[in-house]
């Protein structure tokens, strides 16, 4: 009887005494909570870099479109790459970034698991080594990414394999959460409200389970590289 | 699961005598609570950060009502369907309903404390549905056929020698005493399981009202595939757990991981707006949140409200010097330490959890550790006042006795860094008899127990021990 339950709780909630009455007001202004006092970009980066360190991730720092391409493919190289579960391009800041997979007879699978094809899309997708896609945003202090969902950026990809590598654009990188929501605040929370998930991800997959021993990787990618492109 | 609180003397003796089981939680809480102290000081302004995270919860609590009303409306208008359930029978009904209309079989959930104290998988396995744990600690506790015995660490109370066994003996792990193969080992073991399941389950930290948002924090990344591959999505979640705003989110979702597991933030803070949208590619296509009264509204509309400020993570477990002694099992439900001593009795009567307020020494470092300063020690002791004012009169003049038997030896002892009966049982093992005067010297422990007595004062024994007290005092009386 979900009406009347509803009813029932409610009901008895309204019908207590209010508790904290003096429960101080919502602040007009907010305390952040990291510090980072140079909001420079530069300093944004070498913040952001340092975290990711201190995360286990990886950072990799380049110039231009050719540069990120170098790199995405040397990296995907280095994971012995034969499958790839990736955001749609266009939501991927690298130009040409697809067909120099493809040329590399990479498989791409995008994470399409509301059609009829959902089980052989996560058969396949299980065999993926690397989830390659882009992100919202960056935060420096935390070292985190920023992602919100929607068409052609699925949430499989950055969860599913055993590596993660996103692309992001240097501009990208806000100095702290915070930042990220007052974004989110300026467009009346509409991203949010229109989207099925948002998601922070600070670094790789861990655990500390087993006797506080740090492991990488439990059901996450244990390695997450970030490719940061100038500009 | 079946509450247990009242014989919480009895099982904090047991657990005093447990060599091993001492030496793993002194360990765990130990270095949680030393990052925790890290994180904190690296914040200039941590106190005002806690008062600023205290006052959106207190804010929340008074408008929680037309908070929960609005969190139906905007869970709604994203799609999703939202269920309200006045008992754990009424949330477990909700859920099996769920699972009958979209003829799920096999579930896979993250963790969350909610799920435990509906006791929901034992609701699911009678009716036939499968539920997996998917968080390597709570997979430990699921595998073992155990309880959790800390709010974010499940299995604290384990050696890496007990979870090899387990894992050798139960899942046919091959030998091998490394964390990280055997963190391997399960991470196949699970794969399969998330492609396969008709359903994923997870908790929730947070509730954002004004978006709808249910927001989960897991740092292996199992909430996060729980929750994207699966098609249906269900969140059971207490009422308590709402905010009203983003900007309070974002200051309480930074205090938790910081207070909890000394990290600047969850790996995974994964946020769930109603199902998937048309467009997306994957994500579940239903999405169902169970919102858990099971007694909330009662300390709602009573003395204790501030409980229900708590953001559950753990810290005030860690400094605990009644839990750092005898690990979460012993308070004999869910939710054990400080603020478990409080809400235990709150949701179960506190005559069902007489000794929980009384295992405490009042020493303060909870309400010091806490994110969200909450009074712990204040709602100790009114609940003892309480327990004195209890009606039946029969139950009055016992549990005055009781009382006043516990102002004595154990939970004197106890809630010191004391650890009397410890040396006892030590010195025992090393061959002493008991009740020997040994000095703290005397009690400088060889390996394997030389670690263990390092770090700690080793007063000498008490004059008398434990267990004469208790067969003098307490036997029988309490059951
Ligand atoms: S009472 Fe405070 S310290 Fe304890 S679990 Fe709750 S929020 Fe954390």
């Amino acid at each position: 009887m979900t009406a009347s339950s509803r009813e029932y709780i409610l009901g008895k909630l309204r019908a207590a005494q209010r508790p904290f009455p003096d429960a101080p007001p919502r602040p007009s202004s907010y305390l952040t909570v990291t510090v980072q006092q140079d909001e420079t970009p530069e300093a944004l980066l070498a913040r952001f870099r340092t975290e990711m360190t201190n995360l286990k991730g990886e950072s990799f720092v380049v110039e231009d479109d050719e540069a990120a391409r170098d790199q995405v493919m040397a990296l995907l190289e280095s994971h012995q790459t034969r499958r790839i579960l990736a955001w749609d391009f266009a939501h991927i800041p690298v130009a040409g970034l697809e067909a120099a997979i493809k040329a590399a007879g990479i498989e791409i699978i995008p994470p399409e698991t509301h059609d009829e094809f959902r089980a052989e899309t996560l058969a396949a997708a299980e065999g993926a080594q690397v989830g390659l896609t882009g992100a919202d945003a960056a935060a420096a202090t935390t070292g985190t990414l920023c992602f919100t969902t929607g068409p052609g950026r699925g949430r499989i990809p950055t969860i599913l394999p055993p590596v993660h590598l996103a692309v992001i654009r240097q501009s990208q990188i806000v100095p702290r959460l915070e930042a990220w929501v007052a974004g989110l605040r300026a467009e009346g929370l509409d991203a949010i409200r229109r989207r099925a998930n948002f998601c922070f991800i600070t670094g790789p997959s861990r655990t500390g389970d087993i006797e506080m021993e740090l492991i990488l990787g439990v059901h996450g990618p244990g390695q997450v590289q970030v490719i940061i492109k100038r500009g | 699961m079946d509450l247990k609180a009242n014989q919480f003397d009895h099982s904090a003796v047991i657990a005093l005598e447990d060599i091993q089981l001492r030496k793993a939680v002194g360990h765990a809480t130990n270095l949680a609570d030393s990052r925790r102290r890290a994180m904190m000081a690296e914040l200039p302004q941590a106190q005002a950060l806690r008062q600023q995270g205290r006052g959106a919860k207190l804010r929340a609590l008074h408008d929680l009502p037309e908070l929960l009303e609005k969190m139906e409306r905007s869970v709604t208008a994203a799609g999703g369907h939202v269920l309200w359930a006045v008992d754990a029978a009424e949330a477990n009904r909700h859920i099996i309903d769920i699972c009958k209309r979209h003829n799920l079989k096999r579930g896979i959930k993250s963790k969350s404390m909610a799920t435990e104290e509906i006791a929901m998988l034992d609701a699911l396995a009678a009716e036939g549905i499968e539920m997996l744990e998917s968080d390597l600690g709570e997979y430990i506790v699921q595998v073992a056929d155990d309880h959790p015995s800390h709010i974010v660490m499940p299995v604290m109370h384990m050696s890496k020698g007990q979870v090899r066994d387990l894992f050798i003996d139960k899942l046919a792990m091959p030998y091998t005493d490394d964390a990280g193969e055997m963190t391997a080992f399960i991470r196949r073991h699970l794969r399969q399981k998330y492609i396969e399941a008709d359903f994923g389950m997870s908790g929730g930290n947070f509730m954002i009202a004004e978006t709808g948002t249910v927001v989960i924090v897991t740092n292996e990344g199992n909430g996060r595939l729980s929750t994207s591959i699966p098609r249906v999505h269900i969140a059971v979640v207490g009422i308590e757990k709402i905010v009203p705003t983003w900007e309070d989110f974002a200051t309480l979702i930074q205090l938790l991981p910081r207070s909890g597991t000394g990290q600047r933030l969850t790996v995974y803070v994964n946020g769930f707006t109603g199902p998937a949208r048309p467009g997306e590619p994957d994500g579940p296509e239903e999405f169902y949140l169970v919102l858990v009264d099971n007694g909330r509204s009662d300390i709602y509309a009573g003395e204790y409200a501030e409980a229900l400020a708590c953001i559950r993570c753990g810290a005030c477990q860690n400094v605990c010097p009644v839990y750092k002694q005898v690990g979460g099992h012993a308070y004999g439900w869910v939710y054990g330490g400080p603020i478990g001593s409080i809400v235990t009795p709150l949701l179960n009567g506190i005559e069902n959890a007489a000794p929980l307020p009384f295992a405490s020494s009042l020493c303060g470092a909870c309400k010091q550790a806490c994110p969200v300063d909450i009074d712990i020690p204040d709602m100790l002791l009114r609940l003892r006042h309480d327990l004195q004012s209890v009606q039946d009169p029969f139950w009055q003049v016992s549990m005055k006795a009781y009382g006043f038997a516990f102002s004595s030896p154990l939970l004197f002892e106890l809630g010191g860094k004391a650890a009397s009966l410890a040396s006892r049982a030590a010195a025992t093992l090393l061959g002493g008899e008991p009740g020997e005067d040994l000095s703290a010297e005397d009690l400088n422990l060889p390996y394997p127990l030389g670690g263990w007595t390092q770090n700690r004062d080793f007063p000498p024994f008490a004059e008398r021990s434990f267990h004469d007290w208790w067969r003098d005092n307490r036997e029988g009386r309490i059951s």
